[in-house]
């Protein structure tokens, strides 16, 4: 696996004061999903916008696709890295959806033609292509969660960032958005970064990375980070109510093992059914 | 006395081609010291309802007891001040309407716009600060600079400041994290314990609406679906699928358990810890030998 974003060293502050991002060390892989899970504060928001060159960090280096960020860099870079925010409202600049698409790739002096040709693809990719002309403010957040993925894709980066894309949507939107997330990791060419602190999300992705007051504090896979009760709740993240259930039937030692994941479960209590 | 409708019509965009009916034929009735969740895809019409509990949008039909004042639909209704006062909504993200320098000014706001002295205002904002489980340290700072969890309780604070007897909600937990998420429950609940506070609450997560909710009041296309006990209603499959209501998370572990393993369980069990007991009963037994 090829590294396509390494962090080394990395510190941030906002005031001069606090540090936001703690010697952070993280490195994420070609076409990796990784989930980032924090509370609120644990320097997740702060990363994303450092990764895109939004702020700039007090010391140390964010390498992406082997070019080191930088002033001279950043827009290079952004051609890497495309990112959907937290709140739908506060991203739209075109009138209709189509323009909207477009804005990011009018930036990038991309011909009329091949933005044309983005757009209905995109478009299409997160099923909104009935909207085309649609005024963006009308959407619901979760239509307007997917223009603004749309107009992600349209700039065709390696690398995608969901910053709490999720965590404003009612529960359709948010089934949405992650079904969407999940498509774009089956079709195998993005490297995903989620910011979530929503654990069913966190479920589905390939590695879970836990911040803690700036930095990285434990990473693996989502089996095994959830179930680490000490961890999760050191962490202000609770456990999924699978694990909990699993401490409890443990005690009667109805099942042996602690499952993060629901079927895994299920399936166990069943073979235990069975040969009792 | 808490808060009545009778017969409520609501349209929107009335006499234009916009027109839409948002409530329809609406009979509610409220009592105080209640925990009640108002639950509904969007678009379902539970703004519109919460917004004419403190007549901040007023009947085209029908009428809204609110306390002690009547609100009638298609007249002029006049001094329903005082019922913004008595019933505290809390719109989704009230963060961001904080505005004022300090804090202390922005909680001061509203009992002050109700002709509470600056000396009362000053007593009143520091009581609510405590109930929304926050330092007194941050009376001084800018609203501005507080962390997105503690902007959203100066701006609850703000609202518990005018001592209003019903607290409406408006999606209160959207976009917190799920330790946030479980104070602010927890702050709620202890309001309508200690204070005995009415708290009426719009959202989107089942599993806090089973863990708090005494009654829920689903509403559907502008009408009330459902206006009954918390778990008559996530007991009942037909309804859930007739409205494609969210089930709470333990409800779903539940209904798996018993389609896979072929028994059938209580749906009304509400904690891990009964859940468990349930199932080593149904299933014979603790193991011991194993």
């Amino acid at each position: 696996m090829k590294p396509i974003i390494e962090i080394t060293d990395l510190y941030f502050s906002y005031d001069n004061k606090n540090l936001a991002i703690n010697n952070l060390n993280l490195i994420i892989y070609e076409k990796e999903w990784v989930a980032i899970l924090g509370h609120n504060g644990s320097g997740k928001s702060t990363l994303a916008k450092l990764l895109i060159g939004l702020l700039e960090p007090l010391r140390g280096t964010i390498k992406v696709n082997d070019k080191i960020l930088s002033q001279e860099t950043v827009y290079d870079i952004r051609r890497e890295t495309g990112i959907v925010f937290q709140n739908p409202d506060n991203q739209f600049v075109g009138s209709t959806v189509a323009d909207d698409i477009a804005f990011g790739m009018e930036n990038q002096q991309i011909s009329r033609e091949e933005m044309k040709k983005r757009i209905d693809k995109y478009i299409k990719k997160v099923r909104m292509e009935a909207y085309l002309q649609h005024e963006p403010h009308l959407l619901s957040g979760g239509q307007k969660q997917r223009v603004a993925i749309a107009g992600a894709l349209a700039m065709d980066t390696k690398v995608l960032v969901f910053d709490e894309a999720t965590s404003m949507l009612d529960p359709q939107g948010r089934e949405d958005i992650n079904t969407l997330i999940q498509e774009l990791k089956n079709d195998g060419d993005k490297t995903i970064i989620s910011i979530t602190h929503d654990i069913k999300e966190a479920m589905l992705a390939d590695r879970v990375v836990v911040m803690k007051e700036g930095t990285v504090v434990a990473t693996g896979k989502p089996t095994e980070i959830l179930k680490d009760e000490t961890l999760m709740k050191d962490c202000g993240l609770d456990v999924p109510l699978t694990v909990k259930l699993s401490q409890e039937l443990k005690k009667y030692n109805i099942i042996n093992d602690i499952y993060v994941n629901q079927e895994d479960l299920v399936k166990s209590l069943w073979e235990y059914s069975l040969i009792k | 006395m808490g808060i009545q409708f009778d017969k409520v019509n609501y349209l929107y965009a009335r006499g234009t081609s916009q027109e839409k009916a948002a409530l329809i034929d609406i009979d509610l009735n409220i009592d105080l010291n209640d925990f009640i969740a108002i639950i509904g895809h969007t678009g379902s019409g539970k703004s519109t309802l919460i917004q004419h509990m403190n007549a901040i949008l007023q009947p085209t039909s029908g009428v809204v007891k609110i306390l002690d004042k009547t609100i009638i639909g298609g007249r002029k209704n006049r001094d329903i001040n005082i019922v913004r006062k008595r019933v505290g909504l809390v719109f989704q993200f009230p963060e961001y309407q904080l505005f004022e320098e300090t804090v202390e000014k922005d909680i001061m706001f509203g009992p002050l716009n109700f002709g509470v002295t600056k000396e009362e205002s000053a007593i009143k904002a520091r009581e609510a600060l405590k109930w929304v489980g926050l330092d007194q340290d941050l009376l001084q700072r800018s609203p501005l600079n507080l962390s997105g969890g503690q902007m959203r309780r100066v701006a609850i604070a703000g609202i518990l400041a005018m001592e209003p007897d019903v607290l409406v909600l408006d999606e209160p937990i959207a976009g917190l994290d799920p330790q946030g998420q479980k104070e602010m429950m927890e702050m709620f609940y202890n309001l309508h314990v200690n204070q005995q506070k009415t708290i009426i609450l719009v959202t989107h997560d089942m599993n806090y609406v089973a863990q708090y909710a005494n009654r829920i009041i689903v509403l559907n296309e502008g009408r009330i679906g459902f206006d009954g006990n918390t778990w008559d209603l996530f007991a009942n499959y037909e309804l859930i699928k007739k409205y494609h209501l969210d089930l709470p998370d333990i409800t779903k572990l539940i209904i798996d358990i018993e389609n896979k393993l072929g028994i059938e369980l209580d749906h009304k069990i509400n904690t891990v810890e009964n859940l468990a007991q349930a199932l080593v009963q149904a299933l014979g037994g603790a193991n011991h030998v194993r």
